[in-house]
């Protein structure tokens, strides 16, 4: 009997249709109302246009472009991504200022910008929620306006970034008719820089708790005291459709929502209007899009007055006004007690977010941090200045941006009006593991595969642009033993910090001067003309948080490789070791 | 304003040009996966009207978006995969499996087509892409949205319901 591999390469005897011309066909074709698989009108008209460009361009008409679409402006191209991990150095530092920081908006690191839609800016009363929108430009280190939305003002939509669009659905209007919840949603395409309703969902208006499944943007819940809603829906962006999610078990009105990269797990609790809660701790429940089902956590322990949750690795980890954590395994089902956070018990609520092996969390103003590493809560004390002339409070509204977390901050005073307004970033910095050279390894060692030619080590090395090269080196100066890591090192823009130690020159006659101090090397290898040793530059080696050392220079037929090292008795010896 | 407008035209020109190589990968694309992307939906949905659908209209989408689609072959094997879902959603989830659709083909695979009309579609989804396209489960999780972990249940159930299927028409 034939396996059901062998049963299924038989269906490569059924001839399939070519479909491309169809495919051409229906990408020029502006009518989606003839087509089976319904798409966004919106996304119809853009991307038939943006086909219609291509094809005046393949038939060389330029002048019919300017013809037939006198109103067309160049389509937006995708702006490459921005690592700011890669380009910020570790720890606090400080970007241009946003035109307001604006508190429950929705918000979303496309890659390259940073988008902060709706919302209000907070300076101690009642604020409208607003319509608009700002982007921060991470490459060009600027903040523009969002194009207009086709929503009314709201703050507190449940928000997702897809990939390519940021969703927003529902939210407060800032009024107090009843009720005082929105129930339409938009989504908003930044590279074509454009808006799309979303369609009707089938669940009613509230502002609710959200998460983006990979696929999904589940909705569900709300945070309205006086309404408490256990029903939710998921929106489905390629297909354009929702669908109702089954209700979950618990009430929660304060709390997050964090997707797991299996479940969502809602964490918080239900209060009243007198901030009373229904339970005497935080509660929680997941949703299994899957299964379509839920399941209800254990008790966690903590505080049900006010809490926050954010995905850290492999466990959520929770934190309550009263400074006390804990962290929730979900594949044993468990809470484990964590050492409290170390800041001042305050009437305010905890915040946090988590980046790459890092939650980030703040707290009146407070900042501290957790990595995955290390485990327990450390104070990150925010370069903000001390002296705030009298006047009241910051208010930080941290967003992640890739590897890095942007905080937009404003101070604002007794007249209720912002003073002043910032925005940091901070690069977090996991604990540091070292090789036996003292050299920071990251995340985990990495040995690329080497071959032995002779005297000589052969490591095939692949770069992020698909050019590839091959290391060779001597055996006695064996990179894989020191801990140097091609490969992985020259990942280190998408990597967490602190960045692997080593630096390819694509250009050999690329300016070595940014790494290096002096003109000279300060020595060379006798043995082997093309390795020199160079002076580690002070700005480069502050900037990487790396303690002063030096380079081996390397000298490839194609590239100049730069290694660290640390130690400068080591690096001679090393350099000095003679010829096998 | 002049040098406003030569820069407009250069960014358009390099903006026509970005979309041009894009369609000409998409296009390779299409020469390379299209036969097999079709298959996979034709067995996985039971339907050829719902893999032609599916197939055009995610090449369709693809060029559409031009150089926006980074990989186009993982995006539209994840594309065709969504599309099928969506309109096997808005017929209701009849799915024919007709015998008739793969008449001329060998027993043993019209054994197999009779069988995967029984599976539920996420499992029939996941065994196909698993044995026929030969994807690894993570990249099957990423075409379907779905987990890692589910898929390695979606494929296993799938395949010891297909065996046991499979064995009770050989007896």
């Amino acid at each position: 009997m034939p396996d059901l591999k062998e049963r299924f390469s038989m269906i490569d005897q059924i001839g399939s249709p070519d479909l491309w011309s169809d495919a051409r066909r229906r990408a020029m074709t502006s009518d989606a109302t003839s087509r089976s698989v319904s798409l966004q009108p919106d996304r119809w008209r853009r991307a038939a246009t943006a086909f219609v460009a291509f094809a005046v361009f393949a038939g060389a008409a330029d002048f019919a472009w300017n013809l037939s679409h006198p109103d067309v402006a160049p389509r937006p191209r995708p702006v490459p991504a921005v690592d700011l991990a890669a380009e910020l150095p570790a720890g606090w530092s400080e970007l241009p200022a946003p035109p307001e920081v604006r508190s429950d908006a929705a918000t979303a690191w496309t890659g390259s910008e940073l988008l902060v839609w709706g919302g209000y800016e907070y300076v101690g009363g009642d604020e409208d929620p607003s319509a608009d929108g700002f982007a921060f430009d991470a490459a060009a280190r600027r903040w523009e306006p969002m194009p207009p939305s086709p929503l009314e003002g709201r703050s507190g939509s449940a928000f997702a970034w897809t990939g390519g669009e940021l969703l927003i659905w529902g939210g407060w209007d800032g009024g107090f008719r009843d009720p005082p919840y929105l129930g339409d949603g938009a989504a908003y395409d930044p590279i074509a820089r454009t808006w799309r309703m979303l369609p009707e969902a089938p669940i009613g208006a509230r502002a609710a708790f959200s998460a983006w499944t990979g696929t999904e943007m589940i909705v569900w819940g709300s945070t309205d005291r006086a309404a408490r809603r256990v029903d939710g829906a998921a929106y489905d962006p390629i297909s354009n459709t929702w669908r109702t999610i089954a209700d979950g078990p618990i009430d929660i009105t304060d709390g997050s929502a964090v997707w797991t990269g299996q479940e969502m797990i809602v964490f918080g609790a239900a209060l009243d209007s007198n901030n009373h809660a229904d339970t005497p701790t935080a509660i929680a429940a997941a949703y299994d899009p899957e299964a379509n089902a839920w399941r209800e956590l254990p008790a966690s322990g903590l505080s049900p007055q006010a809490m926050t949750a954010s995905w850290l690795s492999d466990e959520l980890i929770a934190w309550d006004y009263d400074q006390a954590s804990a962290a929730y395994d979900p594949v044993g089902d468990a809470w484990r007690p964590l050492e409290r956070v170390p800041l001042a018990f305050s009437e305010c609520r905890p915040v946090s977010v988590a980046t790459v092996g890092t939650v980030f969390g703040e707290f009146c103003g407070k900042t501290v941090a957790m990595s995955a590493d290390e485990g327990e809560w450390r104070k990150i004390p925010m370069p903000l200045p001390s002296d705030t002339r009298g006047e009241c409070c910051w208010v930080l509204e941290p967003v992640v941006a890739g590897g890095v977390v942007l905080v937009p901050a404003h101070l604002y005073g007794m007249q209720l009006d912002p003073l002043e307004r910032r925005m940091f970033a901070y690069n977090p910095v996991p604990a540091a593991r070292t090789n036996r050279m003292g050299e920071v390894l990251d995340p985990e060692p990495f040995f690329p595969p080497t071959e032995r030619d002779g005297g000589l080590l052969r490591m095939p090395v692949v770069f992020p642009d698909g050019t590839s090269a091959t290391l060779v080196y001597p055996i006695a100066l064996d990179l894989a033993s020191l801990g140097v890591q091609p490969a992985v090192s020259y990942l280190w823009r998408s990597d967490p910090p602190p960045r692997f130690p080593i630096v390819f020159l694509h250009d050999r006659q690329a300016s070595i001067a940014e790494y290096v101090s002096g003109s000279e090397p300060v020595g060379s290898v006798p043995s082997y003309q093309r390795i020199e040793v160079w002076r580690m530059s002070e700005e480069w080696s502050d900037r990487r948080r790396l303690p002063q050392g030096h380079w081996l220079r390397f000298g490839l037929p194609s590239w100049t490789v730069l290694v660290a090292l640390e130690d400068a008795g080591q690096s001679e010896e090393i350099a000095r070791t003679p010829a096998p | 304003v002049q040098d406003e407008g030569v820069e407009a035209d250069i960014d358009r020109d390099r903006s026509r040009h970005e979309d041009d190589e894009a369609g000409r990968r998409i296009e390779l694309v299409y020469r390379e996966h299209g036969a097999r992307m079709w298959r996979a939906v034709f067995l996985t949905s039971g339907s050829r009207e719902v893999a032609d659908d599916a197939v055009a209209e995610a090449f369709a989408q693809a060029l559409r978006r031009g150089s926006a689609v980074r990989d186009p072959a993982a995006w539209l094997w994840r594309v065709v995969f969504r599309l099928a879902a969506g309109e096997l959603k808005e017929r209701g989830r009849v799915e024919r499996f007709e015998v008739e659709s793969v008449a001329g083909l060998p027993d043993p695979f019209v054994d197999l087509w009779r069988a995967l009309a029984k599976l539920p579609l996420k499992q029939r989804a996941s065994v196909v892409l698993a044995d026929y396209a030969g994807w690894s489960h993570r990249e099957i999780a990423k075409a379907l949205g779905s987990s890692v972990s589910a898929v390695g249940v979606h494929v296993h159930r799938a395949r010891k319901r297909l065996r046991d299927l499979l064995e009770d028409e050989d007896a």
